[in-house]
């Protein structure tokens, strides 16, 4: 073996010694970065109403009930998410009640809490503890400014179908999120996704978040193997 | 070792070596790995992104499923009608809640499983549509008939087992990109051998590509002809051009040509490219030099031409597909000075005096921001400070990339045939997509601006990312390239995030 093989040799192991830090250095901070995403607070969804919100349908005042017939909301939702446009007052109050076949399931009255643009989170005093099918209506307290007017954001619809301003039927239907109870990270939600994930395939099962997981991770392998080894 | 030929596998039952063991034995062990990490990372998207939420995949899944209940691809129409078979499944997957609507998440519940799997049972007549004959009925059959193998292997399943072999299909063609990605950079930047893996594996992490590899999708098999062209255009830049690479080129390009009309787009710089080699080894402009350029462009256009025969004689279609589709002009009438402004703007933003055809800069906000992210049916993005953000990582590649090319300033001017083909190719791509935009604004006042629709550049996004890591000089060179696969997979890794987060959460 001569000088020039010995000196090849040094460059390509300092090379290869660089490579290899440097991934384990970007690998630890990717996993980093991925577990302080992951410790924010999740979006928590139990449902939506399907609506997609595409028009401003009516705009209401202080002192109206928007009531909303047909809606499914799952057990363990713990508050509403509607979208009012021009709701930006933070003393705005909102009532809520949801009801079954005409008898009351819950109820609160609450300042709401304001997730921007007229995105409006009301929270329930007690999480459900089964699944409502019935009415969900939304009352703007006249606590607030009289002049304040909210638009309700939504899709268009039948009347027959849409949702009732003060027990008038108008022609489109407000858009509807229900939250998970409490807070928590994506970590603590993390298990709901997995087996969310596991719904919709050609086959069922935590396999599915598994074998996704499984597959990104060994494909980051198979990079980073490469990466180090350098061989041509 | 990699790059040496391994003889021990590649005899025939005949006794010679099998041309495809041969070649497969060829196939560098870290071009194989790079592959591998593409196939395994489309896979991954395969699974993440909810059936048929790739962009026009329900209409690829039509053409497809149309070419094997009938025998002969579709007939372009004036609207979509999918088979009973696939409303069903549409219906089961609530597709038309999830379609646009960010807010609305895929099937989370049991009893909505319950009602998938019933409504999937089904099943429901698979001969009654139309193979998507608006949007894809005029296109070319290859991708389809690839997809008809997968479609036909899962014809006794449900419309879901059938998607999902057709997607692992797609995957397998993003492998084969990325080893066509890396075979070229092998041939077009032989002397920065370490870098050919940060381009490849650039590549294979890239979020889009990886997304649109995990679906149904033509485009898939465009990509991976189009990586097989400009690799076998490097070879013949580099090594001389014989008939066997000639028909190779011609067979690569032809592949494109049946794969989707984008490839039109290819074909100036492909036949630029041809030209400047048959008069290099002539040295000469004479006709010799045409023979070979000739050879490659007949062998490319010989399915063309069959494909048309059959068009006029048995399939019933019109003989050349392109005068039925979206790109068909007639009825518009173009004018050449508002299109080269629309073309000029669709890139880079109107200059003064120019009528606007859109808002902001497009370089910025539909090239440079899909590329970051633009999942689902495009309406999936990060948030603005995330593309913001990007910004930066990419002009820190680009500008380190400039820096390599100028200092090889003299080695550059050596290639410069080669430069002009590969120029010709981007501007060919870039002013087809441009154009096909600019007749889709006219007929429908819609742009048709996707960054997917650039991934035939593929190759040349992959060459940039080497080149960044040689202009970092050579004892940074390892680092920077290293930062690079690095960066590709955390952008890849939480665009994953993203999309589990717009369906699932």
């Amino acid at each position: 073996m001569d000088a020039s093989t010995d000196t090849r040799d040094e460059l390509l192991h300092a090379s290869r010694r660089r490579r290899a830090v440097t991934l384990a250095v970007g690998l630890a901070l990717l996993a980093a970065a991925l577990a302080a995403t992951l410790s924010h607070a999740a979006k928590r969804r139990t449902a939506t109403n399907d609506v997609i919100t595409t028009v401003a349908f009516a705009a209401v005042g202080p002192g109206t009930t928007i009531c909303q017939r047909g809606e499914r909301i799952p057990s363990g939702t713990g508050a509403i998410r509607v979208t009012l446009e021009g709701a930006r007052g933070a003393a705005t109050r909102f009532s809520l009640t949801l009801s079954e076949r005409g008898a009351i399931v819950a109820s609160s009255r609450t300042v709401a809490g304001q997730e921007g643009a007229g995105i409006v989170r009301i929270p329930l005093a007690q999480p459900l503890r089964r699944e409502v099918t019935g009415s969900v209506c939304v009352g703007v307290l006249p606590d607030g400014s009289p002049a304040a007017q909210y638009r309700l954001l939504g899709a268009p619809s039948d009347l027959a179908d849409g949702t009732r301003v003060d027990g008038a039927p108008v022609a489109g239907r407000l858009r509807l999120e229900f939250l998970a109870a409490g807070g928590g990270s994506w970590w603590s939600f993390a298990p709901t996704v997995a087996r969310r994930m596991g719904l919709g395939h050609a086959w069922s099962g935590p396999t599915v978040a598994l074998l996704a997981l499984a597959l990104t991770l060994t494909s980051i392998a198979a990079g980073a193997w490469q990466v180090v080894r350098g061989e041509r | 070792m990699a790059g040496r030929p391994r003889r021990a596998l590649t005899r025939s039952r005949w006794g010679g070596p099998s041309p495809l063991r041969a070649a497969l034995a060829r196939i560098p062990s870290a071009a194989a790995v790079c592959a591998l990490a593409a196939l395994l990372n489309a896979l991954a998207w395969s699974i993440v992104v909810p059936a048929f939420q790739v962009p026009d995949e329900p209409v690829h899944y039509a053409y497809t499923e149309y070419l094997v209940q009938h025998g002969k691809p579709p007939k372009a129409g004036p609207r979509d009608r999918l088979s009973s078979s696939e409303q069903h499944a549409l219906a089961a997957l609530r597709f038309r809640r999830l379609l646009f609507g960010v807010g609305n998440g895929a099937i989370w519940t049991a009893p909505e499983q319950t009602r998938m799997r019933a409504l999937l049972d089904a099943g429901g007549r698979r001969a009654d549509g139309n193979g998507g004959a608006y949007a894809t009925g005029s296109e070319p059959p290859l991708f389809y008939a690839l997809q008809a193998v997968p479609y036909a292997l899962a014809s006794g399943g449900t419309v879901l087992d059938r998607l999902t072999l057709m997607r692992l299909c797609s995957a397998l063609l993003a492998g084969a990109t990325v080893l066509f990605v890396f075979l070229f950079l092998r041939e077009a930047l032989p002397a920065v051998p370490e870098a050919w893996t940060v381009g490849a594996l650039g590549v294979a992490f890239a979020p889009m590509f990886a997304f649109m590899s995990g679906g149904v999708n033509s485009d898939a098999l465009l990509y991976a002809a189009s990586a097989a062209l400009f690799y076998l255009l490097a070879r013949a830049f580099r090594r001389g051009l014989d008939a066997r690479l000639a028909v190779a080129v011609g067979a690569a390009l032809g592949a494109a040509l049946m794969t989707k009309y984008n490839a039109l787009g290819l074909l100036p710089g492909t036949a630029i490219a041809l030209l400047l080699i048959g008069v290099h080894q002539q040295h000469a402009w004479r006709m010799r030099a045409l023979a070979l350029p000739a050879l490659a462009l007949g062998v490319a256009t010989a399915p063309v031409a069959l494909e048309m025969a059959l068009n006029a004689t048995v399939w019933d279609r019109p003989v050349v597909g392109a005068t039925a589709s979206g790109f068909d002009a007639t009825a518009v009438h173009p004018a050449i000075g508002e299109m080269l402004s629309y073309v000029w703007q669709f890139y880079l933003g109107p200059l003064p005096g120019m009528t606007r055809h859109f808002v902001g800069v497009p370089l910025r906000y539909l090239w440079i921001h899909g590329f970051v992210g633009s999942f689902g049916w495009a309406e999936t993005t990060f948030r603005p400070a995330v593309n913001d953000a990007a910004l930066v990582p990419l002009a820190a590649i680009a500008l380190l990339a400039v820096r390599t090319l100028i200092a090889s300033g003299r080695r550059l001017r050596a290639r410069r045939g080669e430069l002009l083909a590969y120029a010709v190719l981007v501007l060919g791509l870039m002013c087809f997509v441009a154009v096909a935009s600019y007749i889709s604004y006219l007929r429908y006042q819609a742009s048709i601006a996707q960054v997917r629709y650039l991934f035939p550049l593929l190759p040349l996004y992959g060459a940039g990312l080497a080149l960044a890591a040689r202009g970092a000089g050579r004892q940074l060179a390892p680092i920077v390239g290293t930062a690079i696969v690095v960066l590709a997979i955390a952008h890849n890794v939480f665009s994953q995030l993203l999309v589990i987060a717009r369906y699932y959460a």
